[in-house]
């Protein structure tokens, strides 16, 4: 066998060397159709929605599956004419990303806080923040409905912005409460020195060094908030349904399941996610790792 | 504790100022005063409070008691925005998002300096710390000394003329220190400012000093021109913090002969004066007033082992052993006593007059050793 890197006069010892990159070669190539495999399994789901959402009605059930159909964006087109659809973008695009926002901002100076003025009992505080996440959100969805009976914001986006913000605001302190502990008090200190206000030093001198934090948390809570359904089942309503309990709630029509709409609804749902996350996927780590891991961001 | 205004040419005057970290008391009545153009080099052994010093002058940390005047004001309770004060901090602090033009030109953005002026203040603080090519630069591309000229503009652009340096050389390499030590000097008497420096390094402080002060046990043991303090220090940590290499600090006993008082030590016995009280004191005695060979008229001498030498670059430091209290002596390179010591024994010789007399406990001074009449 000729080595394809080495054609140069110099003799190798032709057994050996070339074997042995083979060797090498040969384990990483088996390993990465495993990692595909494994990949493809996970990702079957998806891609099920997404070839049902190409089908027509009669042949997304049929049995043994069809591979090989003529697409068609017919679901997509009848999507549209749903009442309502357009509504339940709105409500998902809007509570995710403006609750996810006011989080982020709120998280931010909740951290700088913890990480520079250390109030007494800094590490029981973030402790109990993260302590809601440590409870199945099933233990409080009651005490939440009566809540926010009481409070009149059932079915608001008032009421559904608060909550998801409450929602994010602790994980992302922990991510952010990392980064900003990175980030050298020297550089506050040049900056007061220098006359700056605290304000300066949190959003001129110190945000733009945590950045990588800010999309870290930024990701991870949409994440959270766009595929939340528990609670918005419970405490939204007919003005305020994301997609998730939209699937869920007309996923009948007609006394049978309406496939095609889950189907094309679920696509169309899954798409911006995913697009967002293949974009930001490093920032995950980040997050993941509340700060510690953040070499290649 | 005073609230009169310290007087006019004061820049900086610190009066009581104790601060402590839970159970740790860092300074402990410390006062100190630093007079307009002075270069005040604070010196002081590693973690002796040089930092904490700095930063309570810089308002960065509430001092506990003691107040804190700058240019005669009391700035006591201001915040750090109000004392207008230039800072290189000890860790270089460039913002990493910023050019280097970005970061220097960072006080003068904050302070709303005109245009004109901005630019020729960038001007000069990078010709004199020659980070004219580096503007353009982001900080992850610069070396250590890059770097750290580079703190060092953005502190020295800051339009006032009190400036505080927080140990800026620490851990750069000797060639660029020497080089800094010199721009450093030159930056400072070439506008005219008041630099405040603190550094452990005593080599630096007798390089950079015109006024220096001791830090130790939580105060400012002593303070005065350099000169002054070097040739006539008052402690024994003035003594040693001052002096490449350390001074000799060795064991003495005073006894009263007749009129006139001895002090016995293991180099011999020499005559003092001074108020001082018979019995146990220290004696401090300058690495270079230990000279190698034979003795000069009136000088006391004895023999001494040479343990190991130490090449410093243009001089050597013999550490010698004298009935195994460890002493050391410094020489030229090249030089013909050095050249003469074979290995083993050597005889060393000390005039009396560099004796200098401390108390054991307060290890202030206490007398001083006179020529013999």
């Amino acid at each position: 066998m000729t080595s394809p890197i080495h054609d140069s006069p110099v003799v190798l010892p032709e057994e050996n060397a070339p074997s042995k990159r083979n060797d090498k070669e040969r384990r990483l190539t088996i390993s990465g159709v495993i990692a595909w495999i494994v990949a493809l399994i996970f990702f079957a789901p998806i891609f099920w929605i997404f070839l049902a959402a190409l089908k027509t009605d009669n042949t997304i059930l049929a049995y043994p599956p069809k591979f090989i159909f003529t697409p068609t964006l017919e679901n997509f087109a009848a999507l549209i004419t749903k009442p309502n659809v357009g509504l339940y973008f709105f409500n998902s695009v809007f509570l995710s990303v403006g609750s996810v926002a006011i989080a982020i901002v709120v998280s931010y100076l909740a951290a700088y806080s913890f990480s520079r003025f250390k109030p007494a009992g800094t590490d029981f505080l973030m402790f109990l923040l993260l302590s809601t996440r440590f409870v199945p959100a099933a233990a409080f969805v009651i005490p939440f409905f009566q809540l926010f009976g009481i409070l009149n914001f059932k079915d608001s986006y008032v009421g559904l912005l608060i909550f998801y913000v409450m929602f994010s605001v602790p994980f992302s302190v922990w991510i952010l409460k990392g980064f900003i502990d990175g980030v050298s008090q020297r550089f506050d200190e040049t900056g007061l020195v220098n006359g700056a206000s605290r304000a300066h030093v949190i959003f001129k001198v110190v945000l733009p060094q945590v950045k990588p934090g800010l999309v870290a948390a930024f990701v991870f809570n949409i994440i959270f908030v766009w595929n939340e359904f528990l609670f918005n089942f419970q405490l939204g309503g007919r003005n305020t349904s994301t997609i998730p309990v939209a699937l869920f709630t007309s996923l009948y029509d007609g006394g049978a399941t309406n496939w095609p709409y889950v189907a094309s609804l679920g696509t169309a749902y899954v798409l911006p996610l995913a697009i967002l996350i293949f974009f930001f996927q490093k920032y995950l780590l980040v997050g993941m790792t509340f700060g510690t891991v953040r070499g290649e961001v | 504790m005073s609230e009169a205004a310290a007087p006019a040419a004061s820049a900086l005057a610190l009066s009581g100022v104790f601060k402590g970290y839970g159970s740790t008391q860092v300074l402990e009545n410390c006062t100190m005063s630093v007079n307009s153009g002075d270069f005040y080099v604070v010196s002081g052994a590693p973690s002796s409070g040089k930092s904490v010093l700095l930063r309570i002058v810089l308002g960065l940390e509430p001092a506990d008691a003691g107040t804190v005047h700058l240019g005669g004001k009391d700035v006591t309770s201001d915040g750090p925005q109000e004392r207008h004060v230039g800072y290189v901090p000890q860790s270089f602090a460039l913002f990493p998002n910023k050019s280097v033009r970005e970061n220097i030109l960072y006080p003068m953005r904050l302070d709303k300096v005109g245009k004109v002026e901005m630019q020729e203040t960038l001007d000069r603080v990078c010709e004199l710390l020659a980070i004219e090519d580096l503007l353009d630069k982001r900080p992850d591309q610069l070396s250590g000394g890059q770097k750290q000229r580079t703190a060092i503009a953005r502190g020295l652009a800051k339009q006032t003329d009190f400036f505080v340096l927080d140990d800026p050389l620490v851990g750069l390499d000797f060639k660029l220190r020497e080089r800094l030590i010199d721009d450093l000097k030159a930056t400072r008497s070439a506008l005219g400012v008041t630099f405040l420096y603190s550094t452990s390094d005593s080599l630096e402080s007798l390089l950079l000093a015109s006024r220096v002060g001791v830090l130790a046990d939580g105060g400012i043991s002593e303070e005065g021109d350099l000169d002054e303090v070097y040739d006539n220090p008052q402690t024994a940590s003035s003594m040693q913090a001052l002096g490449f290499p350390s001074a000799n600090l060795v064991d003495g006993d005073v006894r009263s002969v007749g009129s006139s008082k001895m002090c016995s030590t293991v180099l011999g016995d020499v005559e003092v004066s001074g108020d001082v009280a018979p019995g146990p004191v220290l004696v401090g005695i300058r690495s270079e007033h230990v000279q190698v060979g034979t003795a000069r008229e009136g000088a006391i001498s004895c023999s001494a082992t040479l343990m190991f030498t130490e090449d410093v670059g243009g001089s050597e430091i013999l550490y010698l052993e004298v009935d195994g209290v460890p002493m050391s002596t410094v020489l030229g390179s090249g030089s013909e006593a050095l050249a003469a010591i074979g290995s083993g024994s050597v005889n060393i010789a000390v005039d009396p007059t560099s004796f200098v007399l401390f108390d054991p406990v307060s290890r202030t001074r206490v007398g001083q050793g006179v020529q013999h009449g």
